[in-house]
């Protein structure tokens, strides 16, 4: 018994302590525009020292979760693609951003402006990582590089 | 000395009105030069083509538009990244400039008829201002659309009920003079959107 307690407090404290390494990567501007469909996108930018994957994401607000790359043709057209994964790491911010990458909220919930949705993150190494994405009016999910104001 | 300057005040009036007409004179003419999107040289004229509206009735794109800044854009429901931020920028612009607004039609087209039904199309405009003309067709009618405006058709892309649309991504804008002058790809900023459609206006 007394066994067992230790064991399990030694598991709190090794998940706890995994928790803590696990702020290795960084994630920030977590917001998702406000769905005008059956569909919403998601965006957010990642920041981490050691390279990891983005390979999966969930959450209770939406049916299904598919990461989505929006390319444009040549000839001026743009589709989207789902992709298997995205790279964070090595120096270089992982954006999503409207016109890149985003994660394909499909069969979403009615969100209003202002929302919050929390949703669950798969790295290939660190495992999961919770996050809350605050629903923005469509135009407000764009970056915010650039003049406008 | 103050008799001279009494005199010289009606011709000092008289400059500054002639300037002033000469500089809203030259916005007119100059004010296509100022534009912040895409510009298309020479300018293109206003395509004509027929397609029902979300009430069902047949609407005219040349007729229905005549004399109105118009913006044409083809676009589909359950494209969640882009087509969203160019309608929702477009009413914010409408939203600081009603009397830009007034005298505007925004015409999307729906390039995806056996997904997005009428009332789907409706309640998708909606969420941006309910002013907006959603329409749809047979797949015939959309791609005859398509080629009047100058743009690539857009072409469905996977299997079973997931598949996607790759279609064009720019807003077409026309002066209320009939003419297209500009463009406007994915990525153009609410300034710019401002800043044109203002201009744009006044093209008459």
């Amino acid at each position: 018994m007394r066994k067992s307690l230790l064991l399990a407090a030694l598991i709190v404290a090794v998940a706890a302590c995994g928790g803590g390494e696990s702020t290795g990567i960084e994630v920030t501007d977590v917001r998702v525009g406000q769905p005008t469909g059956p569909n919403a996108a998601l965006y957010f930018t990642a920041s981490s020292d050691v390279p990891d994957l983005l390979i999966g994401a969930e959450t209770d607000a939406a049916i299904d979760v598919e990461i989505h790359e929006t390319t444009m043709g040549d000839d001026g057209t743009m589709g989207m693609q789902p992709v298997e994964s995205l790279r964070v790491g090595e120096g270089e911010d992982l954006v999503l951003e409207p016109g890149g990458f985003h994660l394909m909220l499909i069969d979403v919930e009615r969100l209003d402006v202002g929302d919050e949705i929390e949703v669950t993150l798969i790295w290939e190494n660190e495992g999961e990582s919770t996050v809350t994405a605050t629903v923005v009016e469509p135009e407000d999910a764009m970056g915010h590089e650039g003049d406008d104001s | 000395m103050n008799v001279p300057r009494a005199r010289s005040l009606p011709r000092l009036v008289a400059a500054v009105l002639v300037s002033a007409a000469l500089v809203a004179g030259c916005t007119t003419a100059a004010s296509t030069d100022d534009l912040l999107g895409v510009v298309i040289d020479p300018p293109q004229s206003k395509p004509s083509f027929q397609l029902t509206d979300t009430n069902g009735d047949v609407y005219d794109f040349a007729a229905e538009t005549e004399g109105k800044l118009t913006l044409l854009y083809f676009g589909y429901l359950n494209c969640p990244d882009i087509c969203p931020v160019h309608l929702a920028q477009i009413a914010e612009t409408f939203d600081q400039a009603p009397d830009v607004a007034r005298d505007a039609e925004v015409v999307f087209v729906s390039v995806d008829p056996n997904r997005d039904s009428p009332d789907e199309i409706r309640a998708f405009l909606d969420n941006f201002d309910s002013r907006f003309v959603g329409l749809t067709g047979s797949q015939e009618e959309l791609e005859a659309a398509q080629n009047a405006a100058g743009v690539p058709v857009a072409v469905f892309v996977g299997d079973g009920e997931d598949y996607t649309v790759n279609h064009a991504a720019q807003v077409i804008a026309y002066a209320p003079d009939g003419l297209n002058y500009s463009v406007y790809p994915f990525g153009v900023r609410q300034s710019q959107w401002n800043n044109d459609l203002a201009l744009l206006a006044q093209v008459k």
